[in-house]
Order: C-alpha cells, then structure tokens, then sequence
C-alpha cells in the first residue's frame, strides 16, 4: 500500500511540476507584459477617464523615466496622438492590439515585441529586461519615417 | 542514336549548369544584412573625408523623407542619427561593424539591429529597412534606450 502512494506521489510530482514551472515562466516574458500591458491600457482607456497614462498602475507596465517623459510631453502638447497606439484613430472600445507570440533579443536586456493593430505588425515595442523585472521603454511604428 | 545519348545529356547538363550560374550571377538577391552592411561601411568610409550625411550618394541607402531628417538636425542635436553615439572620436575609424540576423516584421518593412564596436565600448541600434519602393531603403534607425 506504502509503495503504491510513493509511486502515485512520484507520478504526481513528474507530471505537475514540470507544467507548474512553465506556467511560472510563461509569466516572465517580454510578450506576456506586453499582451497584459495592452490589455490593461485598453480596458482603461474605454472607461473614458482621462489618459490611462496617468493612472499610476501604468508604472507595473512601463519604465519610470518612459512614463514620466510621456506625462510631460503631453501636458506640454509635444504629442499629439496616442503614443501606445501610435495614432488618433484607434478606437479603445473596439479595436484591439494583436501582440506576437514570440519576443526577439536584441541585447543583453532589451527585447522586442511586434504588435499590430490586426496580424499585420505595424510597430515595434522595445522592452527592457532589468533586475529580474521586465518593462515597456518605448514604442517605434514603421509608417512614421526616422 | 543510343550512341549520343550520351553526350546529348552530358551536354544538356553543361549547358543547365553554365544559364543557372549565369542566371544567378545576373540577379543578385541582396538580403537586407548585406544592405545594412553596405551602408555602414560606406558611411564610415565617406565620413572620412567629409560629412557622410551630407554626402548625395546617401539616397541610395536611406528614404528622403529620413535624409531630409536627419540633414536638417545636423547641428540641433548633438547625436549623430546614424550611429546614435553622441561624440566622433578618432576610435570609430576603426569601428567595427557587427550585423545580426534580419527580423522580418510583414512584407515590406524587416529589421536589422547593428552592434558597434568602437575599442571597448559597444553600441547597439535597429535599422529599419523597408522595401516597399524600388529596393532597399532605410526608413529609421533606433536605439536602445528609454523614450525621449
């Protein structure tokens, strides 16, 4: 009896752990914070409260230094589109982001991300990987020349 | 006729062979690495001489739109637009260029990221070559660092 609850534990173990630790590091990825940073942008954005830039919870997603030059340029008026969508025309209570599924190294800490607006990417987003954490630095759009 | 067949083949296959390579000679097929490379080397080599950015021979590797750019900042910023390095020292003449594998974003436009290595130092940008004119053309080039 003893032995055959060792084997189940055994069988248990073989089976669980190894898809526990893949679920963990499905986590830790720049194209997991990507579709989640999206997500969460979206959400916020269709609720019509202001920009869900200054909504401090952006800073789980996004760089520091990113969001507060982000903050400033567009209360100085320096921005005049939505920098995450990279455009005017999006429309937060339809349209989504597509995020592809696989991130590509560039460096030793950044990644990054392509997205679109459909699964046609149209930009790029770079994603720092620092400290055991991984953040959002900037976005780069390919119809906007240099 | 079984007499020459022999040769009929062995000169069909001579004469596949000598319009393939002749073919493929003709045509060559720049993959965007070799165009990023091209212009690099280029520029560095230009830039010897003279400004690289002012040089007319640019066009053929960078859109106009990114030309006129990158001309008209010439003296407001004190980044140089192509290599994202803020100072010129004599170290970059001896630069060495490092191309990684191209990253095809959708049928038009692919990147290229570049590593200088200027003495210890190591800088990284992408390139953004786009291909929807006639050939190759860069239409940006970013670095690594946080929005600014």
């Amino acid at each position: 009896m003893k032995s055959l609850l060792y084997t189940l534990c055994t069988f248990l173990i073989y089976f669980y752990a190894p898809a526990n630790y893949t679920a963990y590091c499905a986590e830790q990825t720049a194209e997991a914070l990507v579709k989640e940073f999206y997500a969460w942008y979206i959400a916020e954005d269709a609720k019509d409260e202001g920009i869900p830039e200054n909504n401090d919870a952006i800073y789980n997603y996004v760089y520091i230094c990113t969001v507060n030059k982000l903050r400033m340029n567009y209360k100085k008026g320096i921005i005049s589109f939505n920098y995450f969508y990279q455009s005017n025309d999006f429309d937060s209570k339809e349209d989504t982001i597509y995020v592809a599924p696989k991130s590509i190294k560039v460096s030793d800490t950044i990644s990054i991300v392509p997205i679109g607006y459909t699964k046609e990417i149209s930009m790029v987003v770079f994603v720092q990987h620092e400290n055991g954490q991984f953040r959002i630095i900037k976005v780069e759009d390919f119809n906007q020349e240099y | 006729m079984t007499k020459y067949s022999f040769w009929i083949y062995l000169l069909l296959f001579f004469l596949q062979t000598t319009i393939c390579l002749a073919d493929s000679r003709t045509a060559p097929k720049q993959t965007p690495e070799q165009f990023v490379r091209n212009f690099y080397q280029w520029y560095f080599e230009a830039d010897k001489k003279s400004v690289a950015d002012r040089n007319d021979e640019i066009f053929k590797y960078i859109s106009p739109k990114t030309v006129e750019h990158i001309r008209s900042n010439i003296r407001g910023s004190d980044e140089y637009y192509v290599t994202k390095a803020n100072s010129w020292t004599d170290a970059w003449t001896k630069v060495k260029i490092i191309v990684s594998k191209t990253i095809y974003m959708n049928n038009n436009v692919c990147l290229v990221p570049v590593t200088f290595n200027v003495e210890a130092e190591k800088y990284h940008v992408i390139v953004f070559v786009d291909k929807k004119n006639e050939g190759m053309r860069i239409i940006k080039i970013a670095d690594l660092y946080p929005y600014s």
